[in-house]
C-alpha cells in the first residue's frame, strides 16, 4: 500500500528534511492535556498459555507442572507464575472463554486487533487513532512498539481502508524515529521554504483528485513536525530511575515504560508487543521467563497509570493471537489452540474483578460464554465509549467499525 | 560377568499413565524409580514385576539419582527434593525439602554418595549433605538454565551444562570455593531460531567416564538434528568426537557402562532408541529401537540389565510412560 510505505519512510527517516517551524501553540503540553480516552494494547505475541496464566488446570493431564494460587477474588485461582497479579486480580477483567478458531500467527495478529477474519480493515490501534481523533491532535493516534525482529508476522495489517494517516508509527527498540533533529545544513528558512513548496505542490495536484491519500501525506508531514517538536516524549532518560527500575530493565518493561510516556504525551493508542510467547518447546521454561517480566510490568503499569491519574480514562488491553494446546508435545512444548483460551482487561470501561466464562476440566473447550474475537473488538470499543454499531465513511463507502454480526459484552463493561 | 553390548533382549515392559522423564536403578538394583508428566513417582519391583506410586511431589519429577547405598532422590518442577529410603519392602521418604524456589532441572550425585548437587531454572547450583539435606555449597552467576550436573570422580569437582542461547556451556567448578576451573563453549548443540529468537537446544544431559577424564554432552546437532552426543576431554577441553544418531531428535541422557562403552539414549516424533558406543569409533556398536522417545536411561548396578524411559503417545503428544527393562547377555 503506497500510503503506509510513504508515512513509515516518512515518519522513520525523512523528518529531518521537514521545517521545524513553531507548533508550540497546537501542541498539548502535558500538564494542560485534557483526558481524553486511551488504549494500551499489550500485544502477546506468539500465544501465550492460558494454562501457565489465566486459566490454570492444576492436576489434569494438560495441567503442566505448575500450580494454581489464591487471588484477590475469592475462589478464583490464576497460574502460579503470576503472583503479582494475583493480588490485584480485583482490578483485572479476565476472559477464559474466547474460542477465536484460529491457530495460525499471521491470521490471529490480524483477527485479533481488527476484530474480523475478512482483510483489509483497521486494527485496534489504527481505529481507536480515527474514532478518538480530536481536531487539534497533532501527534500520531497509533504507535507500536516492539524489538528489532525478523519478526514478519506481527506486524500484519494497520490502517486497512482508513488510510495513512491512522498507520501505527513503529519504535523499535524503544528508539525514536531517526532524524527527529533538525539538520544543522539545513536552515530554519530554507526548510520553512521547501515545505510551502511541498504545500503548494500538493494543493495543485489535489485538484480533480480523490483528497484521501493527499490529505494522508500532508498529515504525516504534519505529524513528522510535531514529532520533531516533541523527540522529549520518546526520551526515556527523563524517567525517574525508580520507574526504570519497577517497570523492569527487561525490554517489555522499558517498552511499557515508553509506552506510559507517550500516552502522557496524548497519543491515543500504544500497542506494547512482548514477544517469545510461542513455545513448541519447553513451554514451560519460557513461561516461567515471560510471565516473570509480563507479571511485575503489568502490575506496575497498573500502579502507575493509576497513580498518574491515567487509568480510569485508559483501557489495557492484554491479549496475544490465539492460546496454546492442552495437549504437550514431546519436546515439553504447547503448540497452536485457538478453540479455548484467555485474554485480560483492566481500566478504562472494563468491569474490574470479573472472571467471564469457563473452561472444561481439562480445557480442551469452552464450557460456558463462548467469545468471538469480534465481540471482543466491539467490547473495547465500548469500554473506551466509542458506540460499536458506528459505521466508517471513507470515500463515500461506509463501513461498520466493528463486525455487525459480533455484539459487545455487556458483563465486561463497567 | 562381561556382557556383550551387542546382544540385548527386552525383559519387561511396564506402563505408566502419564509420559515419563527420568529414572533411576537403586543402589541394591531392587527397585526402578521413575518420574516424569505428574506428581507421582514410579516405583518398579524389578523381581516382583509391579509399579505402584509414590506421592508427596506437588509438580512434575524430572530428575532422579541414586545417592549411597540407601537412597534414591527425585527432584521436581518446584524445586523439591525428597530422599527415598529403599532399603526396606518400600521406598519411604526420609527427608523432604524445599531445595529451590523454582524448577530443579538438574540433580547429580557424588561417587561416594554423601553429596549430591541440584541445578535451577535461574543458573543456581546448590550443593547437599545426602544424608540430612543440608545445605552446603551455592554455585550462582551462570543466569540460565542448568540442564546437567555430574560430580567428577576427584569428589571436588563439578561439571555443570547450561543452556545459554547460541552457546551452551559446560563449567568445570571447584564447589568449595564456586571457582570456575573451566568452560567449554557448545555450539554445536544450541538451536537458535531468530525467526521466534528462542533457543530450542541446549545440552540436555552431561556424564563422566569413571577415570573423569572423558565429558559427555547430549542434545541435539543444531535445529536440525540428528541426536549427538559430544565427548571432551575434561583436562584440555578439547571436542574428542562427535556420535551421531540417525534419529532427528535429541539424545536426553547417557551412562558409561563399568566394561566402558557409553550408552546414549534419545528420540524424535513418536521413536525413539539407545546406543551402544565405542568411544574411539564413530559407528555404534549396537542400536535398539524404541515406541516413543527415550528420555533416560540407567544401567542395573550388576551391569548386566538396563532400564530405558519412554514418552508414548499420539504423534508429537505423548500422555503415557514406559519403563522398559533390557538385559545384556555374554
Amino acid at each position: 500500500m503506497p500510503q503506509q510505505f510513504s508515512r513509515r519512510e516518512l515518519l522513520a527517516g525523512a523528518a529531518g528534511a521537514i521545517a521545524a517551524t513553531s507548533l508550540g501553540a497546537s501542541l498539548r503540553a502535558d500538564t494542560a492535556m485534557p483526558s481524553r480516552k486511551q488504549l494500551m494494547l499489550l500485544f502477546m505475541s506468539g500465544g501465550k498459555s492460558q494454562f501457565e496464566t489465566w486459566d490454570p488446570k492444576p492436576g489434569a493431564k494438560t495441567g503442566g507442572p505448575f500450580r494454581a494460587i489464591s487471588t484477590s477474588i475469592p475462589g478464583v485461582q490464576i497460574g502460579e507464575l503470576l503472583p503479582h497479579c494475583a493480588k490485584i486480580m480485583h482490578r483485572l477483567t479476565v476472559v477464559r472463554s474466547v474460542n477465536s478458531g484460529i491457530a495460525d500467527h499471521f491470521q490471529g495478529h490480524y483477527a485479533l486487533q481488527s476484530g474480523r477474519i475478512a482483510t483489509g480493515y483497521p486494527v485496534l490501534g489504527s481505529a481507536v487513532a480515527k474514532l478518538l481523533e480530536r481536531p487539534d491532535d497533532v501527534l500520531p493516534g497509533y504507535v507500536s512498539i516492539r524489538r528489532d525482529g525478523p519478526k514478519a508476522y506481527t506486524d500484519v495489517g494497520d490502517a486497512g481502508f482508513l488510510g495513512a494517516k491512522y498507520e501505527g508509527v513503529r519504535i523499535v527498540n524503544n528508539q525514536p524515529p531517526a532524524n527527529l533533529i533538525q539538520p544543522s545544513a539545513v536552515s530554519p528558512a530554507l526548510a520553512e521554504a521547501v515545505d510551502r513548496i511541498r504545500q503548494s505542490s500538493d494543493e495543485r495536484f489535489r485538484l480533480g483528485r480523490e483528497d484521501g491519500p493527499i490529505h494522508g501525506y500532508g498529515t504525516t508531514f504534519h505529524q513528522a513536525r510535531a514529532l520533531m517538536q516533541r523527540r522529549e516524549i520518546f526520551d526515556l532518560s527523563k524517567e525517574a530511575p525508580k520507574d526504570h527500575e519497577r517497570y523492569g530493565k527487561h525490554e517489555f518493561g522499558q517498552h511499557c515504560l515508553l509506552a506510559r510516556r507517550l500516552l502522557q504525551s496524548g497519543v491515543s493508542c500504544v500497542k506494547v508487543t512482548h514477544f517469545d510467547w510461542d513455545a513448541h518447546q519447553d513451554n514451560f521454561y519460557w513461561h516461567q521467563i515471560r510471565c516473570a517480566e509480563f507479571d511485575r510490568t503489568l502490575v506496575t503499569l497498573l500502579d502507575d497509570l493509576s497513580e498518574h491519574g491515567m487509568l480510569e480514562h485508559t483501557l489495557v488491553v492484554i491479549v496475544g493471537e490465539m492460546g496454546r494446546t492442552p495437549q504437550i508435545n514431546n519436546l515439553g512444548g504447547r503448540d497452536h489452540w485457538g478453540r479455548c483460551w484467555s485474554m485480560a482487561l483492566a481500566g478504562c470501561g472494563a468491569k474490574p474483578g470479573v472472571v467471564y466464562g469457563s473452561t472444561n476440566d481439562t480445557g480442551t473447550e469452552v464450557k460456558d460464554n463462548p467469545v468471538k474475537l469480534g465481540d471482543l473488538f466491539h467490547t473495547y470499543l465500548r469500554a473506551l465509549g466509542i458506540d460499536s454499531r458506528m459505521k466508517y465513511e471513507i470515500n463515500g463507502q461506509t463501513n461498520p467499525v466493528a463486525d455487525p454480526a459480533a455484539k459487545p459484552i455487556d458483563a465486561l463493561l463497567a | 560377568m562381561p556382557i556383550d553390548p551387542t546382544k540385548s533382549r527386552q525383559l519387561a515392559e511396564h506402563k505408566h499413565d502419564a509420559p515419563l522423564m527420568c529414572c533411576v536403578f537403586d543402589a541394591s538394583g531392587r527397585f526402578v524409580i521413575a518420574g516424569g508428566r505428574d506428581r507421582k513417582v514410579v516405583c518398579l519391583d524389578v523381581a516382583a514385576g509391579k509399579t505402584t506410586t509414590l506421592d508427596g511431589h506437588e509438580s512434575w519429577t524430572g530428575s532422579v539419582v541414586r545417592a549411597g547405598a540407601e537412597l534414591v532422590l527425585t527432584a521436581d518442577y518446584a524445586g523439591r527434593v525428597i530422599a527415598w529410603d529403599c532399603t526396606g519392602e518400600s521406598p519411604k521418604p526420609r527427608w523432604n525439602i524445599a531445595a529451590h524456589a523454582n524448577t530443579i532441572y538438574a540433580m547429580a550425585a557424588s561417587a561416594d554418595g554423601k553429596l549430591f548437587a541440584t541445578g535451577d531454572r535461574d543458573g543456581t547450583i546448590r550443593i547437599w549433605q545426602t544424608n540430612d539435606g543440608q545445605r552446603t555449597h551455592e554455585i550462582t552467576g551462570l543466569e540460565h538454565p542448568v540442564y546437567g550436573l555430574a560430580f567428577h570422580p576427584d569428589g571436588k569437582q563439578l561439571v555443570s551444562a547450561d543452556r545459554q542461547p547460541k552457546k551452551p556451556r559446560l563449567k568445570l567448578w571447584e564447589f568449595a570455593t564456586g571457582n570456575a576451573q573451566r568452560s567449554i563453549d557448545v555450539p554445536q548443540l544450541s538451536a537458535y531460531r531468530r525467526v521466534e529468537d528462542i533457543e530450542w537446544g541446549g545440552i540436555r544431559a552431561i556424564t563422566l567416564s569413571a577415570d573423569g577424564n572423558t565429558l559427555v554432552a547430549c542434545g541435539s546437532n543444531e535445529y536440525s538434528g540428528p541426536a549427538c552426543a559430544l565427548l571432551f576431554d575434561v583436562a584440555t577441553g578439547e571436542l574428542k568426537r562427535k556420535l551421531a544418531s540417525t534419529l532427528k531428535g535429541s539424545y536426553y541422557s547417557a551412562q558409561f557402562h563399568p566394561q566402558g562403552f557409553l550408552l546414549t539414549s534419545g528420540g524424535d516424533v513418536g521413536k525413539g532408541e539407545f546406543r551402544a558406543w565405542d568411544t574411539s569409533k564413530d559407528e555404534s556398536l549396537a542400536t535398539v529401537a524404541t515406541p516413543g522417545p527415550c528420555t533416560a536411561i540407567d544401567i542395573h548396578p550388576d551391569g548386566t540389565r538396563c532400564v530405558v524411559a519412554q514418552m508414548n503417545g499420539k504423534g508429537s503428544y505423548p500422555d503415557a510412560g514406559t519403563l522398559t527393562l533390557f538385559e545384556w547377555s555374554e
